[in-house]
């Protein structure tokens, strides 16, 4: 079978035979193209206080001549980097269940609006951290690692991912869970021993973890 | 044949399992259709809005097994309106008002209420099985009294639904009479359990062979359990996490390795790591594991547990196993048939953990592979030609990447070639999912060689009314279509208006269908309903057949547009 692509796309709405040159902008202004919801989603989807709408607003690539509906929208700003904005993410993309996100991998976090109702779990450029990674450090360990708050649903599973985490590092047989002793500091920066809080109560106010082996 | 008696041709037709083959039968003579139709016992109906309860019943008065489908698949991924309908009641409500002898009843995204399952608990005496997969509308109430009053149930199986839970008392509504169970799924409960209920019914079914256990159910208990039902083939584990130098866990390895009849382990809904190695011995028999449920788990300790699974036929894993861990599936597990990779990080702010290159590996090393559903951070055309020519048996093939307009990771170019060597080579395909950057020439590869194609799931791609017609014209087999943010038009949508009573649905949002488009269409296909979903308050000022549609169904239909559709659902 004969194949038409050239370097640039046969491109609705646009000239073709563009430029190499141009081949990623053509890429960029076809998928500019896409119409968009514009549009709030509903209350409905099991809770979520979110709305997922596409962003109008600008992007570098955006460019007005070629839009085809009345609505504005970049896939652009669609990014899985990681950070990104609630208002960046598409109504039921990535095409999981939402059952299975819920069940899973919890709520998702609602977006902070105010600067001093942000939660501790912060990443350094200070936005708000909606997958709740907090810095682990475990003694004797030069590598501090970061980990998913959200995953866990207990103390003990909490626990014995990083024992189990951290076992490349330390020789000894991890399974001795009971000689392990985790730390974490909270929003005041005072060290506590973790397991005193509920659990959730624990998760929104701890800031970084420190796991070590109990000294007797 | 015709000088048997009618007991005898019926016992023929006992032979028959395949309805398709029953609905040839029947129209062979009045006579065949007639004793067809008083023994026909399993009815399957993939979409709740296309018959009656009414004409079923008229149909086929001898139903016994149900099975029945509401919304439409795009409403896992919250497009569809909560409240857009697929009520089963006034489905049981006719079963029962016309003493339908039912027996068995499944539902997929239904919506079912306590009032639902409290009728079907005391209409149908024989009730036996009752399987509930991604449905809402119940709480734990309604459990109580399909536990308190079916008599003979043998199997209850949850799976994935949306239960309200009024705190966990519905186990103790089993009687102590009920020993029949073989099969009882609650892993989607979030509330809790009453444990010793739980244990004495276990202790009172001796023909319990698979049992699925929500978070509430710790390890201890499961230990218990297993104690007393070592012949259990299918194992749901709730929560794992305990010290694993205490009895209770030496007591757990010690009851696991007496389940000698163990194929199928899922759940580990909350679990820690150090746990894992209690199930090792009986990984090696193992042809089923799912551990898409259990975030946490390090790659490490997953590719320690299945390179022990060598029998594996069917594995659904998280992402964080990474390419290297499939690397190491595609060593172990040499027959397997199913693979799912979901990602760890759903809510898309990460950076999925698998690429390409851990689908090539296990192309290479799992021939046998027929069945995918793959969530990736990228792929490129030449992986796919790859898995295409080690793969040819693909029945379905879901590809997700994370960036749905991503183009080959390598080159750039969009991902047409590779799609197209899948659908060339894997000529059973029956089920399809694309992402990536698509153009039309992806549609013209499926509409040409995709012949026993079924179902295909389209997001972002094509770039005109071509795309959609190649595939509405060469897919002959197409039953059910789902395209949401392509550029697909009333050209598309009318050019063979016929086609879509050979499908059981069209699903279309935020293409390029007007209103006036979907008018045309209805009013030329009385037997199709085009629901309009419309949940923007502007519409209903500006009724302009020259606006986008949102959201359009269609199916076809026997029983015209259905009466219990929402304000903002219109059907044309």
């Amino acid at each position: 079978m004969d194949l038409q692509l050239g370097l640039a796309l046969p491109i609705h709405d646009l000239a073709r035979g563009s430029e190499p040159k141009d081949q990623e902008a053509s890429y960029k202004k076809w998928v500019n193209n896409k119409r968009c919801h514009g549009e709030a989603f509903g209350e409905y989807s099991s809770g979520k206080s979110q709305l997922l709408a596409w962003s109008g607003g600008p992007n570098e690539d955006d460019d007005p001549s070629t839009r085809r509906s009345k609505f504005s929208c970049s896939i652009n700003k669609f990014s899985y980097s990681e950070g990104a904005d609630d208002d960046d993410q598409v109504v039921g993309w990535p095409p999981i269940k939402s059952w299975r996100k819920t069940f899973v991998h919890g709520q998702r976090p609602p977006r902070q609006d105010h600067h001093e109702n942000v939660r501790q779990a912060q990443k350094e450029n200070g936005e708000p951290d909606h997958n709740m990674l907090v810095k682990v450090k475990m003694e004797g360990v030069a590598i501090v690692r970061k980990i998913n708050l959200q995953t866990y649903r207990s103390y003990n599973s909490l626990k014995g991912a990083l024992i189990a985490m951290f076992s490349r590092y330390n020789r000894d047989d991890f399974k001795d869970h009971a000689s392990y002793i985790l730390t974490y500091q909270d929003k005041e920066g005072d060290w506590l021993l973790a397991g005193d809080l509920p659990w959730l109560n624990f998760v929104e106010s701890v800031h970084r973890l420190q796991i070590q082996r109990s000294r007797d | 044949m015709n000088y048997f008696p009618d007991e005898v041709i019926e016992h023929v037709f006992d032979f028959v399992t395949s309805n398709k083959d029953r609905n040839t039968i029947s129209l062979v003579c009045k006579s065949w259709y007639r004793i067809e139709k008083f023994s026909r016992q399993r009815v399957f109906i993939g979409n709740c809005y296309a018959i009656s309860p009414e004409r079923l019943i008229g149909r086929f008065p001898g139903v016994k097994s149900l099975t029945l489908k509401g919304k439409p698949h795009f409403a896992d991924f919250n497009l569809v309106p909560h409240d857009w309908g697929g009520f089963v009641y006034p489905w049981i409500e006719a079963l029962a008002r016309s003493r339908v002898n039912l027996e068995e009843l499944r539902m997929k995204r239904m919506v079912v209420t306590d009032d639902a399952l409290e009728l079907i608990s005391r209409a149908f005496v024989n009730f036996k099985t009752l399987v509930l997969v991604s449905c809402e509308g119940f709480t734990t109430d309604g459990l109580a009294a399909i536990a308190a009053n079916c008599r003979f149930l043998r199997e209850l199986d949850l799976q994935e639904n949306e239960v309200e839970d009024h705190r966990g008392q519905w186990l103790n509504c089993f009687p102590e009479s009920c020993t029949s169970l073989v099969s009882l799924n609650f892993a989607c409960l979030k509330g809790d359990i009453n444990l010793a209920a739980l244990e004495r019914l276990v202790a009172r079914s001796p023909n319990l062979k698979s049992l699925k256990l929500s978070r509430a159910v710790p390890l201890d208990t499961l230990q218990k359990i297993l104690v007393r039902a070592p012949q259990l083939v299918d194992l749901g584990v709730g929560s794992f996490v305990h010290d694993p130098e205490s009895e209770t866990y030496s007591k757990l390895l010690t009851a696991i390795e007496k389940c000698k009849s163990m194929r199928s382990l899922s759940g580990f809904l909350e679990v820690a790591a150090y746990c894992l190695p209690a199930i090792y011995p009986i990984c090696s028999s193992l042809t089923s594991l799912n551990l898409s449920y259990a975030p946490g788990i390090p790659g490490s300790e997953l590719t320690k547990l299945i390179r022990q699974c060598r029998k594996l036929q069917r594995l659904w894993i998280l992402d964080c196993i990474g390419d290297k861990g499939l690397g190491v599936v595609a060593s172990s597990c040499k027959d397997l048939q199913e693979l799912r990779v979901f990602p760890s990080d759903p809510y898309g702010v990460g950076n999925a953990a698998v690429t390409e290159e851990g689908l090539v590996a296990i192309s290479k090393g799992c021939p046998k592979l027929n069945s995918l559903l793959y969530f990736c951070q990228q792929m490129t055309n030449a992986a796919l030609q790859t898995v295409a020519q080690n793969c040819p048996n693909f029945i379905r093939f879901r590809l997700c990447i994370l960036d749905p307009t991503k183009p080959d990771s390598s080159t750039d170019q969009p991902l047409d070639e590779g799609f197209g060597a899948i659908v060339q080579s894997c000529k059973g395909l029956r089920r399809l999912s694309l992402s990536g950057l698509l153009t039309d020439q992806v549609f013209s590869f499926i509409g040409k060689f995709a012949e026993q194609l079924e179902m295909l799931s389209i997001a972002f791609a094509g770039n005109s009314d071509k795309g959609m017609l190649y595939v509405l014209t060469g897919c002959k087999k197409i039953r059910k279509l789902e395209i949401r943010d392509c550029p697909f038009g009333n050209i598309a949508l009318l050019t063979d208006v016929g086609k879509y009573e050979t499908m059981r649905s069209l699903w279309m949002s935020s293409c390029d269908v007007t209103l006036g488009g979907c008018k045309t269409l209805a009013k030329k296909m009385p037997r199709l309903n085009v629901e309009i979903i419309n949940e923007n308050e502007e519409m209903e000022e500006c009724i302009d057949d020259r606006q986008k549609v949102e959201k359009m169904y269609l199916y076809r239909t026997l029983v015209g547009p259905r009466k219990d559709a929402p304000e903002h659902v219109w059907t044309l």
